[in-house]
């Protein structure tokens, strides 16, 4: 962060920048009375149980209250409020949300960057992560539009648009989840699980995108440790670079059919370059997440909308200090 | 020529049948008999059969139903039971239906018509050849498991594929045994049965919690179905009606810890670590206090077992740490909270988040482990089974290395462990039913 984050600086930018028109086509009108809202203000301190009645209110909230950060929650069958929290009030709806952050990768991250820290060369783990959730959510689940926003600081947030998924219970958003996780006890154990032969999209996307990616980055030593004959391991990574549009059938020629070579193979793809996600914000379905066009009060950058995932680069993102330039 | 909802399918609707409660109360009775027997039987109208016979076959199936449905329910355990043994007979009639179109006709009642399409509608939707675009000839059936299923050669279609939303079928999403194609799952009939079964139950129970108020608000039928409700009772005292295991007497209190051979190995670890280290996370901790509520202690037994383990209490009196605690064990118990029943986790749930002995202890751990319980056994069937239990392992196969450990320390086969309940259940049945039975043909 270049300069200090003042009270100022954070009412002027929700004053005269934070463009709430644009925010409320994410949200929608409806109910958004009933919905929640959560914020760190002032002194680090985290309030949420609140509800506005409506758009007005919110912004002269967070330009009263010296917002560090916002976070926008579930919508209830009530208003939020100190008097009536979520946990006493009926839950109604809330968005489908994906979060990856660059964090969850340091078990496998081989840059030498660790937590916060990223380079060109780890992040690139987020955009395949994006770009591997979109393509399923489309061509598997049919959904019509998923919108990914800068969380602020080391990660990206998916939120699948479709109306439908507002309504999904726990069961279905964990049934989605599951769908879409190989790699279980992420941060210990880290088992892979086998992918399956019925689930065919699923598989021909991880071999076009995830195998393609860790082949991309593969040498012959690291193939040969795997039981890739030399002869072999010199044309997979020869040969690789050459695809245009590689996909499964690709692969299938490409990787020598030998069960086990292919089991092993398969297992180290998915452990290094397979999407990882933060699996408790797509399933609690009373969580907050932070508001697309908030100010991160630790980075001062915006969670902007990412237009383009695969050209994306943290650094791009705006700080609150260049919008008022 | 349109298909209609075969009259095996209980939920729909019954149309115009008069009420008979005499006769009701004996269908009923026989229907209750029949479950109690375990007897899963066919309804369809043979060749032989007039149309006033039919009819009255059918108010017998309908009848019976209905009265059962009333009976139960004002008690939630009775619900569960009929919800259970009606779920079976369901499933049964589901699998062995001879028409294929039948089948379609139940998914469309249960899931609603535009959640449920054949293949040949999805073809034409999206203009494609689902079979030749994914070539699905590859993925062989596993005809052999279905045969040897507990309704064995009677099943019929389960390997011809259907396609149903996603969101209906959570559960087969969830395994991944699913060809998702634009919102829809393209599935084998063999694949989704369980969860078209555990719809069918879910809309039961629904439809017995709304007839809890008809009986309620008239004392007449109350009474009407009491002789039934009476029945289902004693059966109920006699026999298990849930998996809840204080039922098949581990023990009470404390007691229960004197039977550890009846505690699956995430259990014994969990407790081993809370002894020695005296704190579990978060997890962890609900993991073994779900578990417990189900081998048959109280609020009050896990109040004193908790105080007198952890060490978050040092200085702290026991009133005071139930004030400070007992929140969270009473919202085991569902008594404060969302007042749910809680169960402990299932193993695949386990290895995903909560403890699994074999998922997330260290392989060398492990085999020292067993090898110290087992000294005095064989040392060479001790040695094939840690060799099977780290292949197992290795290959990320948690709940068969549980089996095959299971199998080791009882002799009795279990492919894969799917809940620390289910472990319980059955080494109680290998360490005590049995041994009681033989022990009553002895005296």
């Amino acid at each position: 962060m270049n300069e200090k984050l003042t009270d100022e600086i954070l009412a002027k930018y929700y004053v005269e920048k934070f463009p709430m028109d644009y925010f409320m086509s994410f949200v929608g009108l409806s109910n958004f009375q009933n919905r929640e809202f959560g914020f760190v203000v002032g002194d680090n301190r985290f309030v949420r149980n609140i509800s506005f009645s409506n758009t007005d209110k919110l912004k002269d909230f967070m330009v009263q209250n010296s917002v560090q950060h916002a976070y926008v929650g579930a919508v209830y069958d009530k208003p939020p409020s100190r008097e009536n929290p979520i946990q006493r009030i009926k839950w109604k709806a809330r968005e489908f949300i994906y979060d990856i952050d660059i964090d969850e990768y340091d078990l496998v991250r081989t840059c030498g960057c660790h937590g916060d820290v990223y380079c060109k060369d780890c992040w690139s783990l987020v955009q395949e992560a994006a770009s591997f959730i979109d393509k399923t959510m489309k061509e598997d689940f049919g959904f019509k539009e998923v919108i990914w926003f800068f969380s602020g600081r080391r990660g990206v947030h998916g939120w699948v648009m479709d109306k439908i998924t507002h309504d999904f219970d726990q069961a279905q958003r964990v049934a989605i989840l599951n769908y879409l996780t190989f790699i279980h006890d992420e941060k210990r154990s880290q088992s892979i699980e086998e992918i399956p032969n019925e689930a065919k999209p699923l598989r021909n996307r991880i071999y076009a995108l995830v195998a393609k990616a860790y082949l991309d980055r593969a040498t012959p030593e690291s193939l040969k440790e795997l039981g890739i004959s030399t002869r072999k391991a010199n044309e997979i990574v020869a040969r690789i670079k050459t695809f245009e549009n590689f996909d499964h059938n690709d692969y299938n020629i490409l990787i020598p059919n030998d069960t086990i070579i292919r089991r092993k193979l398969s297992s180290e793809f998915i452990l290094q370059r397979y999407p990882r996600i933060d699996r408790k914000v797509t399933m609690d379905t009373r969580r907050v997440s932070r508001m697309p066009y908030s100010i991160h009060g630790k980075t001062g950058q915006i969670a902007i909308v990412i237009k383009d995932i695969d050209n994306f680069y943290p650094d791009s993102a705006p700080t609150v200090w260049d919008t008022m330039m | 020529m349109s298909i209609e909802i075969p009259d095996w399918y209980v939920l729909k609707d019954p149309g115009e049948i008069s009420v008979d409660v005499d006769n009701w109360n004996r269908f009923a009775d026989t229907r209750l008999q029949r479950f109690i027997d375990e007897d899963l039987w066919s309804i369809s109208k043979p060749s032989w059969m007039d149309d006033d016979e039919w009819y009255l076959t059918k108010v017998e199936e309908m009848g019976g139903h209905l009265l059962l449905r009333l009976a139960v329910s004002k008690d939630p355990r009775l619900t569960s039971w009929l919800v259970e043994v009606e779920g079976d007979l369901f499933e049964f009639r589901f699998v062995s239906s001879p028409s294929f179109d039948q089948k379609i006709k139940v998914l469309e009642e249960l899931y609603e018509k535009e959640n449920v399409k054949t293949i040949q509608e999805i073809d034409k939707l999206f203009k494609i050849n689902i079979y030749k675009h994914f070539n699905l000839a590859d993925v062989p059936f596993k005809s052999s498991r279905y045969s040897k299923s507990k309704f064995g050669s009677l099943v019929k279609d389960l390997d011809r594929r259907i396609a149903v939303k996603f969101h209906k079928i959570p559960s087969v999403v969830s395994a991944k045994k699913v060809l998702l194609f634009n919102g829809w799952g393209i599935v084998r009939l063999a694949d989704i049965r369980l969860a078209v079964k555990r719809e069918f139950e879910k809309q039961l129970k629904i439809i017995i919690e709304k007839s809890k108020d008809l009986v309620e608000a008239n004392k007449s039928l109350d009474n009407t179905v009491k002789p039934i409700r009476d029945k289902i009772t004693e059966i109920a005292r006699k026999t298990k009606l849930s998996s809840d295991l204080s039922t098949l007497g581990i023990g009470e209190g404390e007691e229960i810890f004197s039977k550890p051979e009846l505690f699956p190995p995430c259990i014994l670890e969990l407790l081993g670590i809370l002894r020695s280290k005296g704190h579990l996370s978060h997890v962890e901790n609900w993991q073994l206090g779900t578990f417990l509520k189900k081998a048959g202690m109280t609020i009050e037994d896990q109040q004193r077992f908790w105080y007198n383990n952890s060490v978050d209490n040092v200085g702290m009196s026991f009133d005071e740490f139930v004030r400070r605690v007992g929140y969270q064990i009473k919202h085991i118990y569902g008594e404060v909270g969302g007042g749910i029943d809680y169960s402990p986790p299932s193993c695949k749930t386990c290895i995903n988040g909560y403890f699994c002995y074999w998922a997330h202890k260290k392989l060398e751990d492990i085999s020292e482990d067993i090898k110290t319980l087992m000294k005095d056994r064989d040392q060479k069937v001790v040695d094939r089974a840690i060799e099977d239990i780290s292949r197992l392992i290795i290959n990320q196969r948690f709940q068969e290395a549980c089996g095959r450990y299971f199998r080791l320390l009882t002799g009795w086969q279990i492919r894969r462990v799917l809940h620390m309940l289910s472990y319980t259940t059955k080494a109680y049945k290998r360490f005590y039913t049995k041994k009681d039975q033989k022990k009553d043909k002895e005296k």
